[in-house]
């Protein structure tokens, strides 16, 4: 049927275009709310939430409130749904969609209430469905009746593998066979969490009630001789939006200092607006970290250098502390490189000791200069750079640095000049390019054909 | 290495009389005293007697005053001579092997450019001690190094800035004290603020002497530092100092050595 049917028969007709993107998107919001009840949870088809509420429910006062807890909440919030909890998530699916409220606790419990369903609360395919249907299998109950073997004997070759389906269905319905959940966000491996009755919207007690969750997790990190590489802090706000701040460690740690002083760089990106009623602390990542010796100094050196290195990630990023590395380059700015902070090897020892001496400090591109005073084959005699003119007092070169012909040989040649200007600052400059010759040597500069230019690149001490 | 050479020419104290005397001894106690107060509790270096025996020697400084903890500021006379005044604070930090934090923000190293790892290795310090911090502005560095100051596994910690208001300068100092660290503070602007730095040097680069084989080409680096300011009471002093490769090599620089080449042929035949 067409809108303009549509309309035609009843024309106060609500249009709403379809944005399955959009709604894809809003149930992936809230699943990550729902971690709020388990950190299990996943978005299950185009409608569906699925949660492992496994050792979950005493935390919330048993299966019944909690399943209360999460329809008020829903409701609340302007959302119908359809909610039940069954020992696994074939039955759950099952209940929910046809007989919603419905609790069960036990497999026979719920394999008496699934008997009296029709076929689809099994979620088997159209077709399959169909074929049940002609062979006069209504309730999902007469399906469980039949003998196994005989169903898988009945029907052959290209039905055989539906059939193969069926029969892993039946056995996940009833709990033979094990349905991973696929998790929606990385499994934590350790997890606390503080709920508020009022809540929580100054900076100051939300730091407060984060040290008493992080005093939580380390004691129980050091019971279990583990150290956060990853720390996540999500805040459930009130109007069931879920912020959250993540930070990560150089060196695992448990440190209830260290991590909250980590945490403190970060809390001013977190928005309260209305409140946070929930706060959940988990560790995302952790790896073996033995109990600690505190005398040994050298240790405690190192210890303390990497939680400033730390605390510096936190704030200005993880990529803003960085050491500097040797490349075989002959390219002077190309001979070192910035790298990060885990690299060992940085090749310094490789550097050739028979270079002829290089400045201290290096621009970070080479800067043009203005020639005032050009010698031919030889430094400038007058230059002017960021508006200063300066006089060559002293000059030595050239040391020419020809392209890296096995990379890209359309770069000029360079001729390096060290040069020491009337008050004494040393300075590196370069020509690039060669003169050109007449007859003898042709303008390297193709493009253009004009004179080489003048660059500086360096200070020497 | 750097061999130092006293640029001053200070006026005899000790003329004899007892007025004198006794002022110079009550002008010892008070700098004790000032030096006590503003150290806190720290046992003051000032020395009358080595401040008297320094005045006539033309001797080797050894710049102890930035292996204190504290907050050193040591300043580019111009925007050329950032690497005078980088090669001052190296100088210093060659003698140790702990990392050296390396403060800078985008601007500054846009300006004067990166400490580049060739060059540092011909000065002694191996690039692998050199731990960056790229800060995008200078709020985020005053930071980082005030972060940095309570390491006490780094070596000193580098600050390259260009503004620095008493505010920050004195928090800075008194991190470095509680954690009795050094803080080198590489800067460069227009105008030198006052501040609670411990010491603040002026560097200059000097002209060079001729080198031994090419009178065209520059030879050693002369740099000057100027010690202008000090907490502990140290009058000021400038130095000028001559830069050399070679771990053992004695040179003096004094005008005096600066002669043609074809002079100390001798010397450079003894050295081929």
């Amino acid at each position: 049927m067409t809108l303009a049917e549509a309309r035609a028969i009843h024309p106060v007709l609500h249009v709403a275009p379809s944005t399955p993107e959009a709604d894809q998107q809003k149930l992936e919001d809230l699943t990550r709310w729902f971690i709020r009840y388990t950190p299990l949870v996943a978005v299950d088809g185009d409608d569906g939430i699925l949660l492992d509420v496994t050792g979950c429910t005493h935390l919330f006062g048993g299966e019944e409130a909690m399943l209360d807890s999460i329809k008020t909440r829903l409701r609340d919030s302007g959302i119908n749904s359809q909610i039940s909890m069954a020992e696994n998530r074939r039955m759950a699916w099952a209940f929910s969609h046809y007989i919603p409220g419905t609790i069960t606790k036990n497999p026979t419990e719920s394999q008496a209430i699934l008997s009296n369903l029709t076929m689809a609360a099994l979620q088997l395919d159209d077709g399959m469905q169909q074929m049940l249907f002609k062979l006069g299998l209504k309730k999902a109950g007469q399906l469980f009746d039949l003998p196994r073997a005989s169903l898988m004997q009945r029907f052959r070759g290209k039905d055989s593998k539906k059939i193969e389906a069926l029969i892993t269905r039946m056995d996940q319905a009833e709990g033979r066979r094990d349905e991973p959940i696929i998790p929606f966000t990385l499994l934590p491996e350790w997890q606390v969490r503080m709920a508020f009755s009022e809540p929580l919207q100054l900076q100051e007690m939300v730091s407060t009630a984060i040290k008493e969750l992080l005093l939580e997790l380390t004691d129980l990190l050091a019971e279990a001789d583990k150290g956060v590489m990853r720390l996540a802090l999500y805040g459930f706000r009130v109007d069931g939006s879920v912020q959250k701040l993540m930070i990560g460690t150089n060196k695992p740690s448990r440190d209830q200092k260290h991590l909250m002083r980590l945490l403190e760089e970060k809390l001013p990106d977190l928005e309260a607006e209305f409140g946070f009623d929930l706060l959940l602390l988990s560790a995302e990542e952790t790896t073996h970290l033995p109990p600690e010796q505190t005398s040994s100094a050298k240790a405690h050196a190192e210890h303390s250098i990497t939680e400033f290195l730390d605390r510096i990630g936190a704030r200005l990023g993880p990529s803003s502390v960085r050491k500097i590395k040797h490349r075989q380059s002959y390219i002077p700015e190309q001979a070192q490189t910035f790298t990060s902070l885990q690299t060992n090897e940085l090749h310094w020892e490789e550097y050739p000791s028979t270079l002829p001496i290089r400045p201290i400090r290096l621009l970070l591109r080479p800067e043009a200069i203005h020639v005032m005073a050009e010698v031919p084959e030889g430094a400038p005699k007058r230059f002017r750079w960021r508006r200063v003119e300066h006089l060559v007092a002293k000059a030595e070169g050239p040391e020419r640095i020809a392209p890296e012909w096995w990379i890209n040989s359309e770069d000029p040649t360079r001729d390096y000049y060290q040069v020491e200007v009337k008050s004494g600052a040393r300075l590196w400059l370069f020509r690039s390019g060669l003169y050109p010759i007449k007859g003898v040597r042709p303008s390297e500069n193709r493009k253009q054909s004009t004179q080489p230019q003048w660059f500086m690149h360096g200070f020497f001490a | 290495m750097f061999i130092a050479h006293n640029d001053n020419t200070y006026e005899e104290h000790q003329t004899g009389s007892a007025s004198s005397n006794n002022k110079i001894e009550a002008l010892k106690k008070l700098r004790h005293m000032v030096a006590k107060i503003e150290e806190e509790g720290k046992t003051p270096t000032w020395d009358m007697e080595t401040e008297n025996t320094l005045v006539h020697a033309t001797s080797t400084l050894d710049f102890g005053e930035l292996r204190q903890s504290g907050v050193h500021e040591i300043w580019a006379q111009k925007p050329i001579d950032t690497a005078a005044a980088m090669a001052l604070l190296l100088s210093i930090e060659k003698e140790n092997t702990a990392p050296v934090l390396w403060v800078t923000t985008r601007r500054f190293s846009y300006d004067y450019g990166v400490p580049y790892g060739p060059g540092l290795h011909a000065q002694g310090i191996t690039p692998e001690r050199l731990l960056f911090v790229m800060c995008r502005d200078e709020k985020e560095a005053l930071w980082a190094i005030e972060e940095g100051l309570k390491v006490n596994a780094i070596s000193a910690v580098v600050g390259e800035v260009t503004q620095m208001d008493l505010t920050s300068s004195r928090r800075l100092t008194i991190t470095a004290q509680d954690h009795n660290t050094r803080c080198l503070l590489l800067m460069r602007s227009e105008h030198a603020p006052s501040s609670a730095a411990y010491t603040r040097w002026q560097t200059e680069a000097g002209e060079s002497h001729h080198s031994f084989f090419n009178e065209q080409a520059p030879g050693h680096a002369v740099l000057s530092a100027a010690l202008t300011k000090h907490r502990g009471g140290k009058r000021p002093i400038t130095q000028t100092m001559e830069w050399f490769h070679a771990p053992d090599y004695l040179y003096m620089a004094s005008p005096v050595a600066d002669r043609p080449v074809a002079s100390i042929t001798p010397i450079a035949q003894a050295a081929i």
